[in-house]
């Protein structure tokens, strides 16, 4: 019996290790071609290891562009677009979810239906929205677009799955009681959906962390770029400064690894409460 | 209490619920009446003109809708679209939920794998693509080293134009870390009562992913779904970096990664035809919601939700 | 306990809207343009270079704000293709654009480009100091739209000495049909049959439509307007880029093409020798070219039977205009004539490494006489080259481009003969070509 136990144990790890390394691969590739001469680097076949290590990578990297600056800005309006997105949009998702109201369906495929509009066209449209709200050249259309875009109707949809799973009885006491909607969604529901929001915030974060074309598009001053613009600055039209490029791609990609390391930690938290209640 | 009464009464408690529903909902339609609409109405009424982006557009009527219909690209964009989607999505979204059923059970170092398994997700594009077309390189990459060495054929992944697909489609299954960490999420939420229940009642394990988790996620994999097809249909980054860097033209050999989504950008941007994109991107649009449509239709039968038992 | 809820749910929504507007309102951006400190005017320069490659254009722009004091001239670089048409279409449009000049033909026609005629003709601007096949690119329609600010060419054939040695090959070829003899004595093969290095690639490191037709003296259209793609000339270039596929084999081509190292890295072909011969670019293989180093130039080959296209080549110059809805385009066209001036061109070249698009400037001692710059002497002289040429710009040019390429592709493949591809491109562009004709 107990060795079964342990048996099926060490399968499990067996697996989770063998998809792991292949799972590891492309960041580990990553980090090791930063400690790479550029002639090691473009290797045929891959050559994994550095025959020498070397720094001068992360050093190019970081005084090729304004990198405390660059990740400054992009931690900002990161940030910015958690706080509304996880503020907002389970305040909706409530709605969608929980409360019976006429044309609340409607609605929802209404909502839903923003997503299935290719932004292709619509970003000019948007673009002239801004214009005239004289919001261009500053961190608000990239802002709003994560609070009010489609990523909300994202949010918002993914929300109210979880808000749907939980079942009625835990809130059905509660409103005989006499409490409010807002009071149950923020004392009863919200509490209840924390993995969800983390996941919807960590969403956010990355997409803020990663989005190139919208942050070309709205900042137009070098002084206001972010590490995604700057990224494509070690890109010329006929030559890539690989090195640097590669140096900075893993500073671009390691704060954001810490972060998920612990938000996923906190996964487990939410399951504790939820065993709770 | 006569009949009127009564009916004014829910009546009322049914305009009350309305004014909270939209209340809650304030934040969407705020943002949806003035961020949305605007350029929702605005590529509507582009797709029945003729504008090029900068001159006033005039208006063509059907004539956009009408050239689609005449447009082989257009088809065989849709085609490679469809086929992505088919042989792509699906494929992954079982993958992924493998990877999460794996990821919750309750072993030791959990919070390393979990940030193993989402770590090709997290790596910027230009550096993953760079490694998979060194990896499937046709001469010297690992994949085709490792076919080699049990005696199958060696594809040249990246310029035969019957192999271009296939080698995207593999490249997804690395970047399917954001639908496992869901999964991960929504299977974290499944009571665990449930299993004790059916413990006691002397089920065996798939029995209990049959009949318990799969139900209780399928909320989750209803969302995954809507949104992979809304994703599908707009596949555009990787496959856009995928042409640019194996071929160096967009639509990669034989324009057989020319998705709908790449054609649609290649009108607008490149050719300014942005009337006849508005018009791509219609189709796409009612395509998408009756195929979205249908799966809400079908969701009664098989989405259960503990919140409406 | 139901009214409080109300009143609590309206609180916490009217905050919520509150909140938003007073964000809108304090945060709203920055609006640059207008006369800026001390009263000058300050305009904006947009450019698409990124990185390293915006430095040029960066230093002889702040040697412009230093030389005046009515304008100041912002630039910002990396602003890509994209961004530049979403900030014109949306209102927002800087007062001087750098980009690729194809770019000019589309939107030009698109009444996106400020045309620079009028300038030119009041001013009595001299057009004819700008080398033809440069100048020629920035005309759509017989009108001028923009200048050039710099030029790059291909107009060369680099080879790999130490490869041409092995194989006793003493001098480069000289005619297209030498090209073809050479590869085949430079391409070898392992036992197993597969290709191991090559003499060249008539589509490496990119089908090249345009380089190719110009080398058989093609043309794309006639003064009527008609299409010329599929003439006998056009034709010939892709039937003498099959030859290659036809001696070598299509799928050992892509084999071997996939296994080589990527251009412009320490694994090129080309420095490592498994590709013998390849297009010359003047912007290619700076530091490995010439004398005492790996890589010969010399002239790209032509048609033994057409001497007379002896120094044929592809142009290719970056763009500068104004855009229509540009604020301060008087300004911006001093900023233009500026960086056409002959100083500022010729170290324009110099930080660039490019070819200045002035005649005059091809004969100057501080480039023909620069050490620094002695890997391009042999372009500065062949850009006088009169078989110079380019594509001709349209507002269908990206469309014609991309049509040209899916069938060539087809072509090079063997699933149509050249004559049928190039058939099909001119059935499928002169209508649309019809359609824009004035």
């Amino acid at each position: 019996m107990n060795a079964s136990i342990l048996g099926r144990r060490l399968l499990t790890h067996l697996i989770l290790i063998l998809v792991g390394l292949m799972f590891l691969a492309p960041f580990a590739w990553l980090l090791l071609t930063t400690f790479k001469t550029e002639d090691e680097i473009f290797v045929i076949p891959v050559q994994w290891f550095p025959s020498e290590w070397i720094w001068d990578n992360y050093r190019n990297a970081v005084q090729m562009i304004p990198f405390i600056k660059y990740t400054w800005n992009t931690i900002v309006i990161a940030l910015l677009s958690v706080a509304g997105v996880v503020i907002l949009s389970p305040l909706v998702a409530y709605g969608f979810s929980r409360i019976d109201f006429k044309g609340r369906n409607v609605l929802f495929i209404i909502m839903l239906s923003t997503l299935m509009l290719p932004m292709q066209v619509t970003m000019i449209p948007l673009y002239v929205v801004f214009n005239k709200a004289n919001l261009l050249n500053s961190n608000w259309p990239l802002v709003l677009s994560a609070w009010f875009g489609t990523g909300m109707a994202f949010n918002v949809f993914l929300i109210r799955q979880f808000f749907n799973g939980i079942p009625i009885e835990l809130t059905e006491s509660a409103k005989i009681d006499g409490a409010s909607e807002f009071r149950i969604y923020s004392q009863i529901i919200l509490p209840l959906a924390k993995p969800a929001l983390l996941t919807i915030g960590l969403f956010t974060f990355l997409g803020a962390w990663g989005d190139f074309q919208g942050a070309l598009i709205y900042l137009n001053d070098q002084e206001t770029w972010t590490l995604s613009i700057g990224l494509k600055q070690f890109i010329r039209e006929n030559s890539v400064a690989w090195g640097p490029l590669m140096a900075a791609a893993t500073l671009f990609t390691v704060p954001i690894i810490i972060l998920y390391f612990f938000v996923q930690k906190k996964f487990i938290e939410g399951i504790t409460i939820t065993g709770m209640k | 209490m006569d009949r009127l009464k009564l009916h004014s009464g829910i009546k009322s408690r049914e305009r009350k619920r309305l004014f909270i529903g939209l209340m809650f909902l304030s934040p969407w339609i705020f943002g949806f009446l003035v961020f949305q609409l605007y350029p929702i109405i605005m590529s509507l009424y582009y797709s029945f003109t003729e504008y090029n982006m900068f001159n006033p557009p005039q208006w063509i009527g059907l004539d956009n809708y009408n050239e689609m219909f005449r447009d082989d690209k257009m088809f065989s964009s849709l085609y490679n679209t469809v086929f992505m989607a088919l042989f792509g999505f699906f494929p992954q979204l079982v993958y992924a939920l493998v990877i999460a059923l794996l990821l919750n059970q309750s072993v030791k170092g959990l919070s390393l794998y979990r940030t193993v398994y989402f770590l090709p997700t997290l790596v910027p594009a230009v550096a993953g693509s760079l490694l998979w077309i060194w990896l499937l390189n046709a001469q010297y990459g690992l994949v085709n080293q490792m076919l080699g060495a049990i005696g199958l054929p060696e594809p040249n992944w990246l310029m035969d134009e019957n192999w271009t697909k296939p080698s995207l489609i593999l490249m997804g299954f690395w970047g399917t870390g954001t639908i496992t960490i869901m999964y991960l999420a929504a299977l974290q939420e499944v009571p665990k009562m449930y299993y004790e229940a059916a413990s006691i009642d002397g089920a065996n394990k798939w029995h209990k992913f049959w009949h318990i988790t799969l139900p209780a996620i399928s909320p989750m994999t209803f969302f995954q779904l809507i949104m992979g097809l809304i994703g599908s249909f707009q596949y555009f980054s990787q496959g856009y970096v995928f042409a640019d860097s194996s071929s160096q033209a967009i639509g990669g050999p034989g324009n057989s990664i020319l998705f709908y989504a790449i054609y649609l950008f290649q009108n607008a941007f490149m050719y300014l035809k942005m009337g006849y994109a508005s018009a791509m991107a219609w189709i796409l649009f009612i395509i998408v919601l009756l195929l979205t449509l249908l799966i809400f239709k079908s969701s009664s039968k098989w989405v259960f939700y503990g919140g409406e038992k | 306990m139901k009214k409080n809820y109300r009143k609590r749910s309206f609180h916490a929504t009217l905050l919520l809207v509150l909140a938003f507007s007073v964000v809108l309102s304090a945060c709203s951006g920055s609006k640059e343009g207008g006369p800026g400190k001390g009263g000058k005017v300050e305009i904006q320069l947009w450019s698409s270079a990124t990185g390293d490659g915006a430095k040029p254009i960066e230093a002889a722009i702040a040697k412009f704000n230093e030389s005046q004091d009515d304008i100041v001239v912002k630039t910002l670089s990396n602003q890509d293709h994209q961004k530049q048409l979403t900030a014109i279409s949306g209102g927002n449009a800087p007062d001087i654009i750098i980009t690729q000049w194809n770019n000019i033909g589309p939107w030009s026609e698109a009444g996106a480009v400020k045309s620079l005629e009028e300038f030119i003709k009041r001013d009595g601007y001299d057009t004819g100091q700008i080398i033809p096949a440069a100048l020629e690119r920035m005309k759509v329609d017989d009108e001028i739209y923009g200048l050039p600010i710099s030029m790059s060419m291909a107009n060369k054939l680099f080879y790999n000495k130490e490869v041409f040695e092995e194989a006793g090959l003493t001098a480069p070829p000289e005619t297209l049909e030498e090209l073809f003899e050479y590869s085949k004595r430079l391409t070898k093969k392992d036992d197993k049959g597969n290709i191991t290095q090559m003499g060249f690639i008539p589509d490496y490191p990119w089908i090249d439509n345009v380089f190719w037709p110009i080398i058989f003296n093609g043309s794309w259209v006639d003064e009527n307007g008609k299409l010329t793609a599929n003439q006998e000339a056009n034709v010939k270039a892709i039937d003498y880029q099959m030859s290659y596929y036809k001696e070598f084999g299509q799928e050992s081509i892509d084999k071997f093409k996939s296994g080589m190292g990527g251009l412009q890295t320490p694994q090129d072909p080309i420095l490592t020798g498994k590709l013998a011969m390849i297009i010359g670019w003047e912007n290619w293989y700076v530091d490995d070219r010439g004398e005492g180093k790996d890589v010969g130039v010399a002239p790209f080959p032509y048609p033994a039977a057409n001497p007379e296209l002896k120094g044929s080549g592809m142009v290719s110059p970056i763009a500068m205009f104004i855009p229509s809805k540009a604020k301060h385009q008087e300004e911006a066209w001093k900023v233009l004539q500026y960086l056409l001036s002959e100083d500022v061109q010729i170290q324009y070249s110099i930080d660039f490494g490019s070819i200045p698009v002035l005649t005059k400037a091809l004969d100057n001692p501080k480039l023909t006489q620069n050490e620094e710059t002695k890997v391009l002497w042999e372009y500065y002289e062949s850009a006088k080259s009169p078989n110079l040429k380019g594509f001709p710009n349209s507002i269908y040019i990206n469309e014609y481009l991309q049509t040209l390429n899916e069938e060539t592709e087809k072509a090079l493949k063997g699933q149509l003969t050249a004559q049928e591809a190039m058939d099909n491109v001119v059935n499928k562009m002169q209508p649309i070509a019809d359609k824009y004709k004035k």
